[in-house]
């Protein structure tokens, strides 16, 4: 018998403890910021419980869900700030919220002096990085190419706002609109013929699989180069 | 019994204890306390990783864990500037 069969009641038991003890001190708790910091110890739980498996399957689940974790605790964290900020200053001074302000210099970037109009390498890098980007993307398909297509994507339309040619806000309308629009064909084209013609017909798999990578990739990378356009100053 | 079921049954240990002792542990009320406990049992977790040899799992682990604290520091800072 090997060890990850020997040990998998035991980690199950384990994680099944922690996570008990952990809700248990959770429904006791009054306070919220106590009850954000027991909902780590519930994600150490999960894990665990997870790990147990052993195998490359539970590493493929792992990842996703201490990404989702970590937004799931930065999006409470703030809720909680701001929902105390708005309980306590009803009365008076409202000041925005910047996030992780604590972290960041609290001195002006002596930076505006310098004239950053006269650069040349400031107009010509973005929109070859933004190429060579863009094609290793289409070259690489599926999820991975997506995400390396918007990353391409999304630095240039940020560098073109850094500059501040940006598009108008009339523009940037329209191209939204385009932009959801090609997304969504894109995942029919993904989801209705490259996943349905793969299991209708199945003898002609390597074309339905090509059709569902490229529609997979074009898709990704339109949706998340979303982002990017909403930074563009108007 | 070899080192792996020694690092597995090292991290086992760590995780209850150190669950309990965020739970019920000394000075707990003070948010920042219980988040320095929380270190325990992610170390712990961090161990069962390392036996199970889950590399990126255990990387990446690392890397948010990092993350979460400097977020929840932040919240515990706003949360004190706001009640004095």
């Amino acid at each position: 018998m090997d060890i990850v069969s020997y040990m998998f009641s035991k980690s199950i038991f384990v994680g099944i403890v922690v996570g008990i003890l952990s809700l248990y001190a959770i429904s006791r708790q009054k306070s919220d910021l106590h009850t954000l910091l027991l909902t780590d110890l519930v994600e150490c739980a999960m894990l665990v419980i997870i790990a147990a498996i052993g195998t490359d399957l539970a590493e493929a689940l792992i990842l996703p869900g201490l990404v989702v974790g970590l937004a799931e605790f930065l999006a409470v964290s703030e809720i909680l700030v701001y929902r105390n900020e708005m309980r306590k200053s009803n009365l008076s001074n409202n000041k925005k919220l910047r996030l992780f302000e604590e972290f960041l210099a609290k001195e002006e970037v002596y930076v505006n002096s310098v004239n950053f109009n006269k650069m040349e390498i400031i107009y010509s890098a973005p929109k070859f990085i933004g190429f060579i980007l863009v094609l290793y993307g289409a070259f690489l398909t599926g999820f991975t190419g997506g995400a390396i297509m918007a990353s391409g994507l999304l630095f240039y339309l940020l560098s073109q706002g850094a500059i501040g040619n940006g598009v108008s806000l009339k523009d940037i309308k329209h191209s939204w609109e385009a932009i959801s629009g090609f997304s969504g064909i894109m995942w029919a084209f993904w989801i209705l013929l490259g996943f349905a013609g793969f299991f209708l017909f199945p003898e002609h798999y390597l074309f339905f699989l090509l059709i569902a990578g490229c529609a997979l990739a074009l898709k990704v990378g339109s949706k998340l180069g979303l982002i990017g356009s909403l930074r563009i100053r108007s | 019994m070899d080192l792996i079921i020694l690092t597995l049954y090292l991290g086992y240990f760590l995780l209850i204890l150190g669950t309990i002792g965020v739970i019920m542990g000394p000075k707990v009320n003070d948010p920042l306390n219980r988040l320095l406990n929380i270190e325990v049992p992610s170390l712990g977790l961090m161990l069962i990783f390392l036996a199970y040899n889950q590399t990126l799992a255990l990387m990446t682990y690392i890397a948010i864990n990092s993350i979460i604290i400097l977020v929840f520091v932040r919240a515990i800072i706003k949360n004190e500037e706001l009640e004095a």
